[in-house]
């Protein structure tokens, strides 16, 4: 299990894949979603960038792991491709 | 993220629907162009890529807007449009259809909404009618066969191909230097179902060796209700240090789904690709209205300039008065360079009008059943911005018509001998001083005949009036009001607003129409436009009270005669101009207005030449020199021969400009 529920944060933790897609989802739906930690993730599913970029939630600690941190945290956070465009 | 009209950072309402207008209208253009590029080459993935998006982003901004039977249209086309991507359908002539009637259907309603702020009350029916054909097209051509594959290998970078390798080192360069040393580029588009073939795209593309760049995109972000986690959604593209090689044996499982291109061919072969994005990085987007505004300054400047002379004379100092004529030349050049830049401004290319045609011409031929290939050049020439503008009506009119009643029907081409696809073209070019605009067809062309007889059943003419006209003059009448050859009013054309309104929408441009026909071979119109708008320089002349610009290119030279050197010849005046005879001819006579005795020692003239000839044309004073935007009367004036229009000038008063040779003749 890599997605973990704390007190303030669900984190995403190790190697993600595709099994931890609808657990993810499960929190991101609900009424107020918990900010996400994701500094423990080593590799996340191309299926959860898709839930993450579709739902953009809360970031509370993002990924630092290099190419997670160099590509694919910038799409979350850049207000560019944030919202319909 | 559903954002509503309320809480957007205090985006007023009005200003997310001009923004949607505007990015509307740019949007449908673009579906519309990559479609028809699309259609003629279906293995360009880039257009059909670029063409999802531009319907993506539409559909988006439809629901944002709150316009949901066109979100709803838009949705169902980025499904088939979908579909064509992940290659599960073939795309043909019916998906290209039905696609193609939604995106027109989409332009009419951003024009409505242009106009009154909402969608017309039949749109949802519309919509409904719209999903259902594209739903059809979508289990029609839902076939297993592929659209044309990407090849697997190294792609040697035809043009089309590989614009997004420009797009994609544009990006990049914003980044970093990296840009600079990518070997090749990769874009690569899983299959929405790789998901469960085990692949992780995420994981492919962490496999890039030396990555310089990477751009991942969600091509099509769905309504929230309808997201589908498992249904892969993901574009990513790449710049690499490592030669395609390396690259192809990374991606070697999904060689379908990946072009891998290498860069220096890539930049080579799109040289129209790079440049345009430099170029619209470039631009700045100002309102129209904003630039008007500054023409009505320099107009003003320019009046306040010419205000200087007065000083001059009035001084009785020389050297004064030498510098104040000279600090007015100073200023003359300025404002008219001033006048000129602002011009420039509003210069635009004709692609802004022609582009929008060829869908257009699609539909109406699609709708008459009839095959026609049309070709457009000179898209790149610029005119002002209202004649750009003003350009489509009357040139869809004219194409139209060329597909209605030109080209001939299968049948008809058949039997003339022709090739089955009829053939208009819509041409431009530039002359010395003008734009010429021809829209030029291999139909049947016009029977004079058929005009003749046309004019003298709806009693235009009488036989009399109409046995001594010639060929050309009787084309010519087609151009007079109320005059239609259609043999049936069809939907296209002939709903009795004709040709004589393509006339009066040229001529109020300030160009001039022409027709040329010959039986069998074809049908052109050509429209002869001016590149600026009617910015004319003019004289003004006082006469009596009265004061008239007159425009300075129909005036040779201004002349002050001493009245001893005016002579009585048969019941006129004339004066010797280096050593020829002038007739001289009172303005005030010519207008039929009371004339003044002349007073003083002299008599002030224009000299204009007419058909060759000298001819003196006597006012009462000459006032100052300007630049002008004339209109063109309208109304009960436009009878007015000798008036050529009318000129706002900066203290609000209306200036007559006379069409001086018509006034003499």
């Amino acid at each position: 299990m890599t997605v973990r529920a704390h007190d303030q944060a669900v984190s995403l933790e190790g190697e993600c894949g595709l099994a931890d897609v609808e657990p993810l989802l499960g929190h991101l739906r609900a009424a107020r979603p918990a900010p996400l930690d994701l500094s423990r993730a080593t590799h996340l599913h191309a299926a959860l960038w898709q839930v993450l970029l579709q739902y953009r939630p809360e970031i509370q600690r993002p990924a630092e792991e290099p190419f997670l941190k160099a590509w694919l945290m910038p799409l979350l956070t850049d207000g560019a491709a944030a919202g319909p465009r | 993220m559903p954002r509503g009209t309320g809480d957007d950072g205090g985006t007023a309402p009005d200003e997310l629907l001009e923004q949607f207008l505007i990015e509307g209208r740019e949007l449908v253009q673009l579906a519309s162009d990559d479609l028809l590029a699309l259609e003629r080459t279906p293995a360009d993935r880039a257009r059909l890529d670029s063409a999802f998006r531009a319907v993506h982003t539409l559909k988006g901004s439809a629901a944002l807007v709150e316009f949901a039977p066109m979100a709803a249209s838009m949705h169902a086309a980025e499904d088939l449009l979908g579909a064509v991507r992940s290659q599960r359908v073939t795309a043909g002539p019916p998906v290209f259809d039905a696609l193609l009637t939604c995106i027109g259907a989409a332009d009419g309603w951003i024009n409505v909404i242009g106009r009154t702020g909402m969608l017309p009350p039949d749109a949802e029916a519309e919509a409904a009618r719209l999903c259902a054909v594209l739903a059809a097209a979508l289990a029609a051509a839902v076939t297993g066969g592929t659209m044309a594959v990407q090849p697997p290998a190294v792609s040697r970078a035809a043009a089309g191909d590989a614009s997004w390798v420009g797009h994609l080192l544009a990006r990049a360069h914003a980044d970093a230097a990296a840009a600079a040393q990518a070997v090749s580029a990769v874009r690569y588009a899983p299959t929405p179902d790789c998901f469960y073939l085990g692949d992780d795209p995420i994981r492919l593309a962490r496999a890039i060796p030396k990555l310089k760049f990477l751009h991942i995109d969600m091509i099509a972000e769905p309504h929230p209700k309808d997201f589908d986690p498992f249904a892969c959604r993901l574009l990513i593209e790449g710049l690499s240090g490592a030669p395609p090689g390396e690259l192809q044996t990374v991606f070697r499982l999904v060689p379908d789904q990946v072009s891998i291109v290498a860069i220096e061919d890539a930049t080579g072969g799109t040289p129209d690709q790079t440049p345009g994005a430099d170029a619209a990085a470039r631009t700045l987007r100002v309102d129209a209205a904003r630039v008007d505004k500054l023409l009505d300054i320099v107009g003003e400047l320019m009046v306040a300039t010419n205000g200087l002379s007065g000083l001059a004379a009035r001084t009785a100092n020389p050297q004064l008065a030498r510098d104040l004529r000279a600090r007015q030349a100073e200023f003359d050049r300025l404002t008219g360079s001033l006048h000129r830049a602002v011009m420039g401004m509003r210069l635009l290319p004709l692609d802004r009008t022609f582009r929008r045609l060829p869908r257009l011409v699609r539909s109406t031929a699609m709708q008459l059943g009839k095959q026609v290939a049309f070709e457009v050049a000179g898209a790149e020439l610029e005119a002002d911005k209202s004649i750009v503008d003003g350009l489509f009506e009357p040139l869809l009119h004219v194409l139209r018509n060329a597909i209605d009643h030109g080209i001939e029907d299968a049948a008809g081409r058949h039997l003339a001998a022709k090739p089955e696809v009829g053939r208009l073209a819509l041409r431009a070019s530039r002359g010395a001083d003008h734009i010429a605009i021809e829209v030029a067809d291999d139909g049947a062309g016009i029977d004079p005949a058929a005009i003749r007889a046309a004019a003298q059943a709806r009693g235009m003419l009488d036989a009399a009036a109409l046995n001594p006209l010639d060929e050309r003059q009787l084309l010519e009448l087609i151009f007079v009001p109320g005059f239609s050859t259609a043999a049936a009013v069809s939907d296209v054309s002939g709903r009795g607003v004709g040709m004589e309104t393509v006339r009066t929408r040229i001529e109020a441009l300030g160009g001039q129409v022409a027709v040329a026909s010959t039986r069998g071979v074809g049908t052109t119109i050509r429209f002869t436009l001016p590149q600026s708008a009617m910015v004319t320089p003019v004289i003004t002349v006082r006469v009596g009270r009265e004061v008239f610009g007159i425009p300075m290119d129909t005036v040779a030279e201004t002349a002050r005669i001493p009245a001893c050197r005016i002579l009585p010849i048969r019941g006129g005046e004339a004066f010797v101009l280096r050593d020829r005879t002038v007739p001289l001819l009172g303005l005030a006579d010519l207008l039929g207005m009371a004339r003044a005795p002349r007073g003083g020692e002299s008599a002030y003239a224009l000299i204009c030449d007419i058909d060759g000839a000298a001819v003196g044309v006597e006012v009462d004073a000459f006032n100052e020199r300007m630049e002008v935007l004339v209109r063109p009367l309208s109304g009960l004036l436009r009878s007015l021969p000798s008036v050529l229009g009318t000129a706002l000038l900066a203290d609000g008063r209306l200036l007559l400009v006379l069409d001086i040779v018509e006034v003499i003749g």
